[in-house]
């Protein structure tokens, strides 16, 4: 039955002369799981924001064309019964909650659309219930992790009992185990609610199993429209990118769809692969941490942490969110007090100025944004330097070329994309030549043909002599960049060794080339000689 | 913990105490406001609050008592006397006395918050004033995330070299540039989220209904009527001059604690126990 329908629809943000959405056609029937992905900036957010009304209602600009839900245009819609016939979960819920306590959050949009004041409650705790979050009904939403909030979003978008939810990158800034929770709930609430969801994300990872249709974004139209079947069987190279690792595999070896590792490794049954041994990178100790605990105020995150880093490392700091990544890396930088031992080449880190510390490390932190605020690029880089009191035009043009923002350089950076803007962060910090680079969760929320451009630049920096250091929830990314891996559980290393120590024996923490192989290979590229 | 009284009577009761702190310049009754502010404070176990806010109280206090003590010499007790000038007991009195009208508005704002449950007060106004609640709201959201991004971003900053602890005020303000620039554009962008997320969920869209509904019980009927009378009353021994205080013009005793001040104090102390038990 259609549900949604949508009919030659353009869309110009304010003040742009691009569109934004070009000439998108699609009809969405009731009960039906669309994932949207594509590149970051290719308007899947603005075109699930044009079903909510919210695009051109809250944002302006000039819209041309129809949607229609139930065949009424939703211009004619009152925002109460739009927002009870479709509603959308925003990219980072977080900052949108508007409410202290988990039930007023929920019951909050019920009172928006004026619902009967008498079902209000049984409403908000159902959908407490469905998403089985209960017992967070009473607490206050700052002390919830990332993945109680994000269930909290979605219990609070299915309070409507809405026909439709829009999910934006949902799962984007979650662990694997979070995301896996996030995944499973929204296929039951398509399952069992009958509910129409479209899903948007660039890790396709866990959605693609459960999406009943696969779109793909490109410059705000939609260049594929199919099964998630056509979606993987389709010719066009860039699209084979947006596919989890184990059906890139799957395709470059001819073998048909799978939906899921079980009938992925029942197809490469009697296929064997070579062993590839991963060498461990001998060099001098540039930090030495030795039983470190830290935390804030009076909770330990830390809990005696030994670990020495080497000239030339690529070290990946892997596990869940909420494990101590971060504590570490603050607790190295000197940014957070610590007991026990941090030596950086040498001098203890708490001795050193923060000044003194960025001339060693680099530090690269999760918001690209935490670094511009002067009006070009080139000026961007060289504030710097003048902090250090150095002035050198031809080293900035030279970290500029190095990173490929040279073109850019009197671009204001507040007009730069994702990727483009991560560059600049790292020019900013590598321009000072530091023997360390820390990144922490860079790769979080980026699609993965920038991922993997970033990847391939760390590979080149690391490469010239930089150690590097990534905090990250991305097992497969770290597989393919790092040399050594440390994993932390609850605030202690519970493995360290070299990569392929490290993941070799692990259920969870592996890659999924790696549940299929367990041969020591870990990476589609690493597959040779089937 | 909160003690959650009806929104309208924590809003009445508020203002109120803000009206007679900034009306009247008699300590005893400034001191009454003061007392009333630490039972209800204390006594709900909230003395934490207490300690918090005095960090921002004592170096305006001490401005403020500096620039009395240097500008103003009336008065006839005389302290010292240095380069040619006066420092009076007077004065000392009246910066102090105009200290703890401040200390007093300080605490007020903790209070507030310990009196009414916010996501109440947000559910009440928004069915009064669903605009103006959203505006209040947003700039209430903001703040805390903007205290986390001024972490963020000052970490960032000063491991690429920035120092923020330099002396001159010059330098210190160049330091800190880089992070005001971030934190205006985060505001901005903020708010919009916050106005996005409302909007997405149908505010200000149509009818509202309250989700349960605070209605005004017999202890926010009592707080209302012991504070419209605490009201009535300082009005009246203001205007006929019963609580009038000034340290310049020679203040006896009996000008700063009579029967009308100590009738206000009490009536004060009655509303604070009122409250707690």
């Amino acid at each position: 039955m259609e549900f949604i329908n949508i009919k030659n629809l353009n869309y110009y943000y304010p003040n742009e002369n691009e569109k934004a959405l070009d000439n998108i056609n699609l009809n969405i029937e009731k009960g039906e799981l669309v994932l949207i992905t594509g590149k970051s900036g290719s308007s899947k957010s603005t075109l699930g924001k044009a079903i909510t009304g919210a695009v051109p209602n809250f944002y302006g600009g000039r819209i041309g064309g129809e949607i229609l839900i139930n065949q009424t245009d939703i211009k004619e819609l009152k925002d109460g019964d739009r927002a009870k016939l479709v509603t959308m979960v925003l990219q980072h819920p977080e900052k949108s909650f508007l409410m202290d306590k988990v039930h007023r959050e929920i019951a909050f949009g019920l009172e928006n659309i004026a619902y009967d004041e008498k079902g209000i409650k049984r409403r908000v705790f159902e959908a407490l219930e469905f998403c089985n979050i209960l017992d967070l009904a009473y607490r206050n939403i700052d002390t919830l992790s990332g993945g109680e909030k994000q269930k909290l979003a979605i219990a609070a978008a299915l309070s409507y009992s809405p026909e439709c939810i829009i999910l934006d990158e949902p799962t984007s800034q979650l662990d694997p185990s979070a995301a896996e929770e996030i995944v499973n709930i929204i296929k039951k609430i398509n399952k069992e609610l009958f509910i129409t969801i479209m899903v948007i994300e660039q890790r396709t990872n866990k959605w693609l199993m459960a999406a009943d249709r696969v779109l793909f974004m490109e410059n705000g139209k939609i260049s594929l429209d199919g099964s998630r079947e056509e979606f993987y069987q389709s010719k066009i190279h860039k699209y084979n990118e947006f596919l989890p690792s184990y059906l890139r595999l799957l395709k470059r070896l001819n073998i048909g769809y799978k939906n899921s590792l079980k009938e992925a490794k029942e197809a490469l049954n009697g296929i064997k692969v070579n062993k590839i041994e991963n060498k461990i990178y001998p060099g001098n100790t540039l930090i030495s941490i030795k039983n470190l605990k830290a935390g804030y105020g009076d909770r330990n995150v830390l809990d005696g942490i030994n670990l020495d880093i080497k000239q030339g490392d690529f070290l990946g700091i892997i596990g869940s969110n909420g494990a101590g990544k971060t504590t570490l890396l603050k607790s190295v930088l000197n940014l957070i007090p610590y007991k026990g031992s941090v030596k950086i080449s040498g001098i203890e880190a708490s001795k050193m100025s923060l000044k003194e510390i960025g001339r060693e490390i680099g530090y690269i932190s999760q918001n690209p944004n935490d670094y511009i605020w002067k009006d070009t690029v080139y000026e961007e880089v060289k504030f710097t330097l003048s902090n250090y009191s150095i002035e050198d035009e031809d080293l900035v043009n030279q970290t500029l070329k190095q990173l490929d923002i040279y073109k850019y350089k009197d671009k204001n950076p507040r007009d730069l994309s994702g990727g483009e803007l991560q560059r600049l962060a790292m020019a900013a910090v590598l321009v000072l030549k530091p023997k360390i680079l820390i990144l922490d969760e860079i790769t979080r929320g980026i699609d993965p043909i920038l991922k993997k451009r970033i990847s391939g630049l760390l590979k080149k920096i690391n490469e010239s002599g930089t150690t590097i250091i990534i905090v990250t929830h991305d097992i497969e990314n770290a597989a393919l960049l790092c040399k050594n891996l440390a994993l932390i559980i609850n605030g202690e290393i519970v493995s360290y060794g070299s990569r392929d120590q490290v993941l070799k024996d692990g259920i969870y923490y592996s890659t999924d080339i790696n549940k299929l192989f367990k041969n020591n290979v870990y990476l589609e590229e690493e597959v040779k000689n089937v | 913990m909160k003690i959650n009284i009806h929104p309208i009577a924590a809003i009445i009761l508020v203002l109120i105490l803000t009206i007679i702190d900034f009306s009247t310049y008699n300590v005893s009754i400034i001191s009454g406001i003061l007392l009333f502010i630490l039972i209800v404070l204390i006594f709900s176990g909230n003395a934490d609050k207490l300690k918090k806010n005095i960090y921002y109280f004592i170096p305006y206090a001490v401005i403020t008592i500096l620039i009395n003590l240097i500008f103003v010499s009336e008065g006839s007790h005389v302290i010292f006397q240095a380069m040619g000038k006066k420092f009076t007991l007077e004065s000392l009195v009246y910066a102090l006395i105009m200290s703890l009208k401040l200390l007093n508005v300080i605490y007020i704002f903790p209070l507030f918050g310990v009196l009414v449950d916010s996501d109440d007060l947000v559910s009440f106004f928004s069915s009064i004033a669903p605009k103006s609640t959203l505006t209040l709201l947003i700039s209430a959201k903001i703040i805390p995330r903007l205290k986390r991004r001024y972490e963020s971003i000052r970490e960032v900053f000063s491991l690429r070299g920035v120092d923020f602890s330099k002396k001159r005020k010059r330098d210190m303000i160049e330091g800190f540039l880089p992070v005001i620039a971030s934190l205006t554009e985060d505001t901005l962008e903020g708010s919009f989220e916050i106005g996005e997320a409302a909007f997405v969920r149908g505010y200000l869209g149509s009818k509202r209904t309250i989700y349960e509904k605070r209605k005004l019980n017999s202890k926010d009927y009592l707080i209302l009527m012991l504070s419209l009378v605490q009201m009535i009353f300082f009005i009246w021994s203001s205007m006929n001059d019963y609580i009038y205080f000034d340290i310049y013009s020679k203040a006896g005793l009996n000008s700063f604690f009579n029967i009308y001040v100590s009738i206000n104090i009490i009536m004060m102390l009655i509303i604070s126990v009122t409250i707690v038990f």
